[in-house]
């Protein structure tokens, strides 16, 4: 083929060229250690690493939120189990002043210390995180959730509110619970229902804890049990205003005429003294604390029946703070478990964010290896390049003419 | 005899030194661009009858020819038309993906940056510090969207220019052949000779003019090339040219395109007649990629504000403000409208036409979404008939008005494209319109200004709570209740009660009816009275939602009020936070992060398509070119023979004269 003498020059201007650009985008992979640094390069690795890149972050967020929120639940835990420890101390001071042999002062004693307790927890319900917004308010962070009335009672103002974490992509957790769970809402009783005396009792029965025997017979109703005689008594359903029937009395005989439940009576009832059996509604620990104060600091040293009045309130309320630290260690377990999984989570997050990392070096690393010898190549072909270049334009008839 | 001899020799003397000259013309012009090589013709001369039969009378030069082959430069033409095309093309997508690759300046990190933001404050409702930074990395995210729109703007008119610049090569170009046609044809007349370096340099500027616009040239008997360009448009007619104009495009102004002026005026050409050459490669990108990564950056950032604005007017403020309250901002980001741009051409006293977007639409699993397409739009008023065209695959509606219109477009199979027409005042016919949806969408987004100056304006509760009654003796619990769009949530301090009676086994305290109890995906609606229990079963009412589950006993009570004072609730803001994954976009198909991804890669497609291609054509180039030199080209080392060859023709030639000469000598001599 005839060859023009322009020919020669432009493909060697060419080649030069062609390998100068070879050269100069493996070094450009070399310096930043990527494969591609356009879209272009590689479009379907670009969208992928893009993707991947946004997995990456939410999952790093998911961890965030999970570290968040084991710290949240950390501290709730922590003041639960101070609630805890107060609560057992409550119990065990409330035990030692059934001790008959107190006397008023030592009762009263004993209702100096609870007060302090009610004190410790009344702090423990108001109790703030670090930025100071109220635990156990709900969703109202700022409102003091347990505010003391002018009686003394307590009333709870926050709301039933739970805050939720996203910590994983179709998991929320729960951080938070609210006041009325951990302090409010416990059922009093025995939890089906509550057994009580009446106030204006003149004898000396007591009434003790009772049991559910067929919970699909136990009809919620409420129910009064009153003494016609000091043997005697009757048992109505005052929901429906039905009379069940007439007993007579043994002291600590188990009573079944309620249907469903049994208790037992102790002592000796006057006649006219009634026993009340309601389903259990909510009664608050600051309440039952409240009870006991009230009863710890009545004085019945000689008087029989004023006794009988505070051992059935005790018995009662002992049952109560059973409840209550029966309620705490529910929420407790619920908040163990809550962490338990939320360190799974995290180890399954840790997995992924190894997973996506390496995703992504796969679509986006240059292999140095490959990429360092491609180079070399390349390198060799430009020299050999220029060299032919050179001896080819020096051949030319009229040097010999 | 002898004069015989010295004819002969001078005219071998004359051809010698034409040939000379031509190869020393060769020489000279080796580097000359569009230069072909010539070459004398030289035949020999009638011979002369003489007793002993024909005697030859030497040679003369008939004519100098260029070795040229119209075949060969027509593929020349043919691959470099398209290699300026792709060129151009690639020069500008190449600078696109190089924008969106980066990670910086890309919008996937900032999109990450915000929602992690909106994350924070959900894991923090209260803290103003996390509201700022959610504030500050939407600020981010509204400022890089305006950023990657002002490089795709900057493109725009980097296109304008660069039309309005080869409009003005190509008018040069087709006077300066209109000239050289002129000088060909008075050469040609007077000697019948070619001009052989004025074809050249006219071919020459017909290789130029291609490589900005493709053109096909047809010869006339007077030597002179007219020369088209699309499908037939005349250039060059003889020694006439016409002439383009870069005229505003009547259906966008904001671009300009190609006009063909004549005794009329400019006439606005169809940017489907341009093929060929950089005017065509840069109309093609701007049509083809740069428009569709303008409005699908706009479409995402509409989307990311209107699905997250839907989101955010459900929720309760930091004041505890509510939708409906006067002090309550429900957007968070402000996004403008879509562009509507009436037709240049539109007659006096037609109407005009605006559009907003529509409100997302919500779909069964909670979550907002955008109808938005990427495509534009054209209104068409005729016949007393509004037809509006998507431009993307021609799909279109019509309507008797633009209410009937809108309609017609929200229940026709495509479905709603996300936005809703306005007109004010008649419409003239032959009136039209573009719409652009999405063109201008990533230029407006905007944090709401009010938030952006009280962070405690972000919606991140819920508006309201529900609550089981603390005396309950049951064991019912209550979901913490959702809200939809048009919610209606109880006053402050008058808070709907629900009341269970164990007598009816149902609820009555509803604020409003109708009621609606969903039991497993089966919705009842109850119009008043009491509202049966099922376990577990969904209860609406007023745009409230909430799940009551377990056994309520008689006169349980079950509280939804307003959410005073919630300033540890966070519900809005995880729902919030989950915009970033929800199929929010494109008829909630898919999400943010993969549209956008999708983008990046549909533009990394295109590019890498056109490199490669222009790979291809660019070796395609170079064959026909080395065809082309190797037929026309110089080549020094055969003219350094020729050279030799005519130096010893002369020699030769000169030696018969002195032959001739001393011939002549010899016979004087004898007198």
């Amino acid at each position: 083929m005839r060859i023009s003498t322009s020919q020669i020059y432009q493909s060697g201007a060419r080649s030069l060229l062609d390998g100068q650009s070879s050269l100069y985008k493996l070094q450009n992979q070399l310096s930043s250690g990527k494969r591609f640094l356009s879209a272009q390069d590689d479009p379907v690795a670009a969208a992928q690493v893009l993707l991947n890149s946004q997995s990456l972050a939410i999952n790093s967020q998911y961890a965030d939120n999970q570290a968040n929120a084991t710290d949240q639940l950390a501290l709730e835990e922590d003041r639960l189990q101070s609630i805890v420890e107060s609560v057992q101390y409550i119990m065990e001071q409330v035990v030692a002043g059934g001790n008959a042999s107190y006397s008023d002062s030592q009762r009263e004693y004993i209702a100096q210390n609870l007060q302090s307790q009610f004190d410790f927890l009344l702090g423990m319900a108001n109790s703030t995180d670090a930025s100071g917004y109220y635990l156990f308010s709900g969703y109202q962070g700022n409102t003091q959730p347990f505010q003391q009335l002018a009686n003394g009672s307590v009333q709870y103002v926050g709301d039933d509110g739970q805050r939720l974490l996203q910590v994983g992509a179709s998991r929320q957790i729960a951080v938070s619970d609210s006041g009325r769970d951990i302090f409010e809402s416990i059922r009093d009783g025995n939890g089906t229902f509550s057994l009580a005396a009446a106030s204006a009792n003149t004898g000396t029965g007591i009434i003790g804890s009772g049991s559910v025997l067929n919970p699909t017979t136990w009809t919620g109703d409420n129910y009064q049990i009153q003494f016609t005689s000091a043997t005697n008594y009757t048992v109505t359903d005052t929901t429906t205003s039905t009379v069940i029937g007439s007993y007579a009395y043994a002291s600590d005989t188990e009573i079944t005429a309620v249907p469903g439940i049994s208790f037992s009576i102790e002592g000796t009832p006057a006649a006219g003294d009634t026993f009340t059996v309601a389903p259990s509604t909510n009664q608050s620990v600051f309440a039952t604390l409240q009870n006991l104060i009230s009863a710890f600091s009545t004085n019945i040293s000689g008087n029989a029946t004023a006794g009988a009045a505070v051992r059935n309130t005790i018995n009662a309320e002992m049952e109560n703070l059973d409840r209550v630290l029966e309620n705490v260690s529910t929420v407790q377990a619920s908040i163990g478990s809550r962490r338990s999984e939320l360190s799974s989570l995290s180890n399954v997050s840790e997995a992924l964010e190894l997973q996506y990392k390496e995703r992504l070096s796969n679509l986006q690393d240059i292999d140095y290896a490959e990429v360092i010898s491609a180079f070399a190549q390349q390198q060799m072909q430009l020299e050999a390049a220029q060299s032919s270049f050179a001896k080819i334009s020096g051949l030319s008839l009229f040097n010999y003419l | 005899m002898g004069s015989g001899i010295y004819g002969i020799g001078v005219s071998a003397l004359q051809n010698a030194q034409l040939a000379l000259a031509t190869t020393s013309h060769n020489i000279a012009n080796a580097t000359t661009e569009g230069y072909n090589r010539q070459r004398i013709i030289q035949v020999s001369n009638i011979a002369t009858l003489t007793g002993s039969g024909y005697v030859g009378q030497g040679a003369h030069v008939s004519t100098i020819e260029r070795i040229y082959s119209s075949y060969v430069a027509r593929q020349v033409y043919s691959a470099q038309t398209s290699v300026s095309e792709l060129e151009s093309y690639a020069a500008s997508i190449t600078e696109l993906n190089s924008l969106l690759s980066d990670e910086d300046a890309g919008l996937a990190s900032a999109l990450e940056g915000f929602f992690k933001g909106v994350n924070q404050v959900s894991s923090d409702p209260s803290s103003l510090t996390t509201r700022q930074s959610m504030v500050s990395a939407a600020e981010t995210l509204v400022s890089r969207f305006q950023s990657l729109d002002a490089q795709v703007d900057a493109q725009y008119e980097n296109i304008n220019s660069q039309v309005q610049g080869y409009v003005t090569s190509i008018n040069s170009y087709a006077q300066q052949i209109a000239t050289l046609n002129k000088q060909i044809i008075a050469a040609e007349a007077a000697t019948n000779q070619p001009p052989n370096d004025l074809y050249d340099q006219r071919d020459q500027l017909v290789a130029e003019l291609n490589k900005l616009v493709g053109v096909q040239t047809t010869t006339n008997s007077n030597g002179s090339l007219n020369v088209y360009f699309g499908n037939g448009q005349q250039l060059v007619v003889g020694t006439t040219a016409t002439s383009l104009s870069a005229v505003a495009s009547s259906e966008d102004p904001s671009r300009l395109t190609v006009g063909l002026v004549n005794s009329a005026g400019t006439q606005e050409l169809p940017e489907s007649l341009i093929s060929g050459g950089a005017l065509a490669g840069v109309l093609q990108y701007r049509s083809e990629t740069l428009d569709e990564v303008a409005n699908e950056l706009g479409r995402i950032a509409a989307s990311v504000a209107l699905t997250f604005n839907a989101q955010h007017a459900l929720g309760q403020d930091l004041l505890g403000s509510i939708d409906g309250d006067t002090n309550f901002v429900a957007d968070f980001f402000t996004v403008g409208s879509p562009t509507v741009v009436a037709n240049t051409n539109n007659p006096a006293g037609t109407a005009t036409v605006s559009a907003s977007f529509s409100d997302p639409s919500y779909s069964s699993d909670g979550t907002f979404y955008t109808n938005l397409t990427t495509s534009d739009y054209r209104l068409d008023y005729a016949g007393g008939t509004l037809t509006l065209t998507r431009l993307s695959d021609n799909a279109s509606w019509s309507g008797a008005s633009v209410a009937a219109l809108n309609t017609a477009i929200d229940t026709s199979a495509e479905g709603p494209q996300g936005f809703t027409l306005s007109a004010s005042g008649a419409f003239v016919a032959g009136s039209s319109y573009l719409i652009q949806p999405t063109r201008n969408a990533a230029q407006g987004i905007e944090v709401n200004d009010t938030i952006a100056a009280d962070v405690r304006q972000i919606a991140a509760a819920a508006p309201i709570r529900a609550s089981a009654g603390t005396s309950n003796t049951g064991t019912a619990t209550i979901s913490a209740g959702s809200v939809v769009s048009g919610y209606a949530a109880p006053a402050s301090g008058s808070p709907v009660t629900l009341t269970y009676s164990s007598s009816t086994g149902g609820f009555t305290g509803f604020s409003s009816y109708p009621v609606t109890v969903t039991v497993n995906g089966v919705a009842t609606s109850y119009a008043s009275g009491t509202v049966p229990y099922t376990n577990g079963a969904t209860l609406s009412f007023s745009g409230i939602s909430f799940t009551i589950s377990g056994t309520p006993q008689n006169n349980d009570t079950f509280v939804i009020a307003k959410n005073t004072n919630g300033v540890s609730d966070n519900r809005n803001a995880l729902l919030l936070a989950q915009t970033q994954t929800g199929k929010t976009m494109a008829g909630n198909t898919a999400s943010f992060a993969t549209v956008y991804a999708q983008m990046v890669s549909n533009a990394g497609n295109k590019g890498s398509e056109v490199t490669t291609v222009l790979a291809a054509q660019t070796t395609l180039l170079t064959e026909a070119e080395n065809a082309r030199d190797s037929v026309s080209g110089v080549n020094l080392d055969e003219e350094a023979v020729r050279l030799i060859e005519y130096q010893q023709s002369y020699q030769a030639a000169a030696k018969m004269l002195q032959i001739a000469s001393e011939l002549f000598d010899s016979i004087l001599a004898i007198g």
